[in-house]
This record gives structure tokens, sequence and C-alpha cells, in this order.
């Protein structure tokens, strides 16, 4: 397509997890004639990158049949500076970035991974949004979260209510909907994050709950008590392993990049990569670049921060749904899962690095 | 970039010999942008626009000048080459679009891509280079910027005209311009020893003066593609060009 679009129903503004995916990415619209680039090539060129939409994305909803269309717009965001250290130079993207979603007339946009983390979803940070709303798209990445650890335990016949749940990030935005999902829910909350004021003050907003509460901002003092580990964590690379928990604990990975490094057989079926749903009336991307952007072991699979504006354009709902931290609530929670079942947008078949879960 | 503390006086022969090739390459690129819009000129029938070519060239001649003259007063001898290998190469492209008389991707080449490359490194040359020095390429840097404004105008309306066929036609000066400026860009010449240059290469001598080759390529590629951006050309096709270029 030529020119500027019309309009958009959507914009997903996002980045890419490693250097493996941002390699996938550009070998893919790089001629097969041409030498291929090194890591270290690549790196030298990817950050100089303005913010730009690299490809259209139609996604198709089961519900009325309508097909919904964006784009997916590239942060250019090297996966080694996913880090809050280089704040400035983030938020100059995140900035860039929108300011290209405003021009291609999206309708709603959301600020995926760690574009929206930067900005600790104060989305007004943005410069003249123009009347576009942008959302984060943590409700239905918590949603996804949640009702993964049901349907995990479900599958391992556990008993939430007889369980320590461990959330790693607790304090943030995901992390918070999933302990106020939780509580009174478990037997236990267990709370890690890296500000220990900031947990005294969640432990104390859940004194009312029947669920008992720890808190600790060291993950291995917490690891070993769990039966279930939620961890939406912003590390730039794996911090934590399977290894540091008991072998009957079900281990969600909600990070992008992933928090947890599977170096054991033991957790094999019982870590998985959360926070996905399964479009089941199907997506594509034009250009047709799905063989090397977003790879995952099962067809029409999304992270739900994407997934979130889908839906609402699937609605008309052209909102800013989620914003700031810590405003995720359970009944959000329970109407964009809602929503997202109603157009036939489910959760994601269980997998992890080694591959998809087998009984 | 941070500007270097010490004295002039107190630089090394190296240094100058560094500020003497960087001086080369702009002499030199000056001096074929001067070539290019008195060529541009003989492609517009538009009195107005010949004159304001012509006053262009003049201006890409007065930027040259200033060069040599700042290189005399620090008594360094720069070596100009308009046969030189990219350059050479720059000018032909140019040439063989200026025989077609076809204006727009003769100021896509001159304007947009050749221009993106002097404002952007003048400017992180200007910033790093001491005194009268550095502020004589921060100036020239401004002046450029200003002529790639202009030309930013310009080509809005082209897209707006015919987005297909000024689209299809930004990728066939891409690649015919962009490749040349990529290979001379690169982290070493892809295509061999500039002829510029009086030694070896600049680049390898470029942290005398706290600059290195990936930023000042960064610098220019960012400011190339977000030109490209406000003209109106599709960024899904953009990125895809600079994905095939030399690297």
């Amino acid at each position: 397509m030529d020119g500027q679009s019309t309009s958009l129903d959507f914009a997903l503004i996002s980045h890419q997890d490693s250097w493996e995916h941002v390699s996938a990415f550009l070998h893919a619209i790089r001629s097969q004639d041409l030498e291929s680039m090194s890591i270290d090539k690549i790196k030298d060129i990817f950050s100089w990158i303005p913010p730009r939409k690299v490809f259209h994305v139609g996604v198709r909803s089961t519900y009325n049949g309508r097909e919904v269309r964006g784009a997916y717009i590239e942060s250019f965001i090297p996966p080694d500076q996913l880090q809050l250290t280089y704040f400035k130079k983030l938020v100059q993207k995140v900035q860039q970035a929108s300011a290209c979603a405003v021009r291609e007339k999206a309708k709603i946009v959301t600020l995926g991974g760690f574009t929206s983390i930067i900005l600790e979803g104060n989305i007004d940070l943005l410069p003249s949004r123009q009347g576009t709303p942008f959302t984060t798209g943590n409700t239905m990445t918590a949603a996804l979260v949640v009702k993964g650890v049901e349907q995990a335990c479900a599958l391992h016949n556990i008993s939430l209510s007889e369980c320590n749940l461990l959330v790693i990030g607790s304090t943030g935005d995901i992390g918070s909907g999933c302990v106020n999902y939780f509580a009174g829910k478990v037997k236990q909350l267990l709370l890690c994050a890296r500000r220990v004021s900031l947990l005294e003050e969640q432990s104390e907003h859940l004194k009312g709950s029947s669920s008992a509460v720890r808190f600790s901002n060291d993950p291995a003092s917490l690891l070993p008590l769990a039966d279930i580990v939620i961890s939406v964590a912003s590390t730039s690379e794996p911090e934590f392993s399977t290894s540091q928990c008991q072998p009957h604990t079900l281990i969600c990975d909600v990070g992008y990049p992933k928090n947890i490094l599977p170096d054991d057989q033991v957790h094999k079926n019982r870590l998985w990569h959360g926070g996905l749903g399964q479009i089941t009336g199907g997506y594509y991307f034009d250009p047709d670049y799905t063989g090397s952007f977003y790879i995952f072991p099962y067809p029409n699979v999304g992270h739900g921060c994407l997934l979130e504006p889908v839906v609402l354009a699937m609605e008309e709902r052209y909102e800013s749904y989620s914003t700031d931290r810590g405003r995720i609530t359970i009944e959000k929670i329970e109407e964009i899962w809602e929503l997202s079942q109603k157009h036939g947008i489910v959760l994601a078949p269980f997998f992890n690095q080694e591959g998809v879960w087998q009984f | 970039m941070q500007a270097t503390t010490q004295n002039p006086t107190q630089q090394t022969q190296a240094y100058w010999d560094l500020v003497t090739d960087i001086l080369s390459q702009a002499i030199t690129g000056e001096l074929i942008g001067m070539s290019n819009f008195a060529s541009l000129a003989e492609t517009i029938d538009d009195v107005e626009e010949k004159m304001e070519a012509v006053e262009h060239a003049n201006s890409e001649r007065f930027h040259a000048i200033g060069f040599m003259d700042i290189a005399k007063k620090y008594n360094l001898e720069p070596k100009v080459n308009l046969a030189a290998n990219y350059w050479r190469r720059a000018r032909e492209t140019f040439l063989k679009w200026a025989k077609r008389k076809d204006f727009t991707a003769c100021l896509l080449i001159q304007e947009v891509i050749l221009e993106c490359y002097a404002v952007s490194m003048y400017k992180d040359v200007g910033e790093v280079l001491p005194d009268d020095l550095g502020r004589l390429f921060l100036d020239i840097s401004r002046e450029e910027e200003e002529h790639l404004e202009h030309s930013i105008e310009l080509l809005q309306a082209e897209m707006e005209r015919d987005p297909e066929g000024f689209t299809k036609k930004v990728e066939e000066v891409h690649l015919d311009c962009m490749t040349i400026m990529a290979e001379w860009s690169a982290k070493t010449d892809l295509k061999g020893h500039c002829e510029v240059c009086k030694g070896n290469c600049m680049k390898e001598s470029l942290y005398l003066a706290n600059l290195d080759i990936t930023t000042l390529r960064g610098h220019a590629m960012s400011l190339y593609l977000n030109s490209l951006d406000r003209i109106g050309v599709p960024g899904e096709k953009s990125i895809v060009w600079m994905a095939n270029l030399p690297a």
C-alpha cells in the first residue's frame, strides 16, 4: 500500500526482545542475493532507525466476521537497551513511535511490552496525540495471565485456595492487577518487587483480604515457598531459574524479554509463557512477515498487550482502556476477558522455550 | 559527542591529519554539490527555478571556499579530488538523472540524500572541532538544513500528486545513490580507498576528535529516513530499502 493510510482501526507499538529476533526480521526483508548481516553489523545500524510502520495487520472476529485492520509500528529499541538506565533515549523512541501512529490516523494505539513500562502507563508523556486514545494493553495481558493460571491449576489438579502464589514484579501494573485478582482466592500471596516501600504499601492495602501476605525484594527467598509463580518483572535477560522453585511449582513467565531460565526438566510441563492469546478467527500480516516475526509454536498467537486494542476495535470502543499504574481491577479483567472470548480471542495453548506442554 | 577540550595548538599531528581529511571530504562534497546544482539548472525550464538552482550552486561554492579558507588559516593542505572513488560515482548518478531532465530525481539525490549526510555529519563534526573550525561546520550545517527543508516541501507536493509513481522513483534513486553513500560510510570503505583521505582511511582515527563512524553514519541515516517520512514515503517501504543497503 502506497501513501498515507486513510485510517487504521488500531496501531500496535512494540519492540523485539532479542537480537536473534531482530536479525530474523531484518533478513526477512533483506534480499537473499545480498550477504547476510552479522549481529554486530545489525547492532551498528538498528538503533538509528526511527520508529516506523513495518506492516499492516488484519484480524477477523468470529462473532460477526468483521475484519479490523491495523498496523505494527516497530520502535527500533535495541533489545539490550530494555532497561531504565536508557530512560531518556527510550522515551524519545516511544514518543517518535506514537507520533507515527497518530500520523497513520490510528483510531486506538497500544504501547506494547517495554514501551508502556518506560512511561509507567503515563501517556501524558507522549507528545500531541490529537485525540488518539492510547492504551497499555496491560488489562488484557493480566486477564490472559490470571485465566492461564486458573487453567494450568485445573490441568494439574491443583486447588488455588491451598496455594502460595508468588508475583515477581507485584507492584507493577500487570503484577498488581494479578495480585488484586488472586487476593482472597489463594492461601498466601508472596509479593516481590524492587522497592520495599511500594511492597509495604501493597501489603497494607491487602490487609482486609483472606489471603495471608508476605513480601520481600529478594526473589530467591520467596521462590522456594511458592506453589505458583507469576513473573512479570522488567528484565533484559532471564534473572531467575526454574531450579530455584519446588518441583511441583507452576511458573507463568510473562516477561518480554523472558524472566525465567528453564534449567531443569522437572518444570517442562509446568512453566509456560503467559499473557498470550490465540485469535481463532486468524490474522495476517501485509507484507507477510509471519515466518520471521513473533514466531510461536502455535498459529495465530499474540501478546495480550497487542490484542487489547484489537478487541476494543472489534467492539468499536476506541478508548484509553488501560492507563497509569495499579488501576487494573477485577471488573476490568473480567470485562476484557468476556469481550475477547466473544470475538474468538482465547487463551493460547501452554508452551515454553522447550516446546509445547505434553501430558 | 563532546567537544575536545584541548587547545588546538596542543593537538598532535595525527589530529591535524584527521582534520585535514575531514576538510578534504567536505570541500570535495561541496564542489560536487556545486557541480550538481549547476547541472540541475540545465534540467529546469522555469526561469525562476533555474536562477534558484544557480544560486544554490553558488552557495555550495561559498561553502567550499569557507572550508578552503579555514584550512589555509590552520596551515592545512586538504586534498580535493572530484574524480575520487565514491564522490565521482555520486556525481555520475546525478548526471544520469540530469540527462533525463528528471528534476525530481536530481532533487532527491542532491537535496535529500547528499544534503542529509552534509547536515548531519557537519553538525557532528562541528560539535567536536575547536573554535572557528567547529563554528564553520555548524554554520554550514544549518544552511544545508535550509536546502533540505525547502526540498522536502517540494517533494511532499510530488508525493501527493502521484504517490505510487513517486515512491517508485524514490526507490530507484535510493538504490542508485544511497548504495554509494552506504559503501562510503560503512565501517570500512566497502569499495576500496576513498581517494580523498591522504593516508589511511580517516575512519580509523576519528576517535582522536571524539568521533566514530557508526554514530556519524547512524545520525545521517536517521535524518535521511526521517526526511523520507516527512515527504510521505511509507515507512514500510523505506525500511525495506534500508535493509537492502550494503553494510
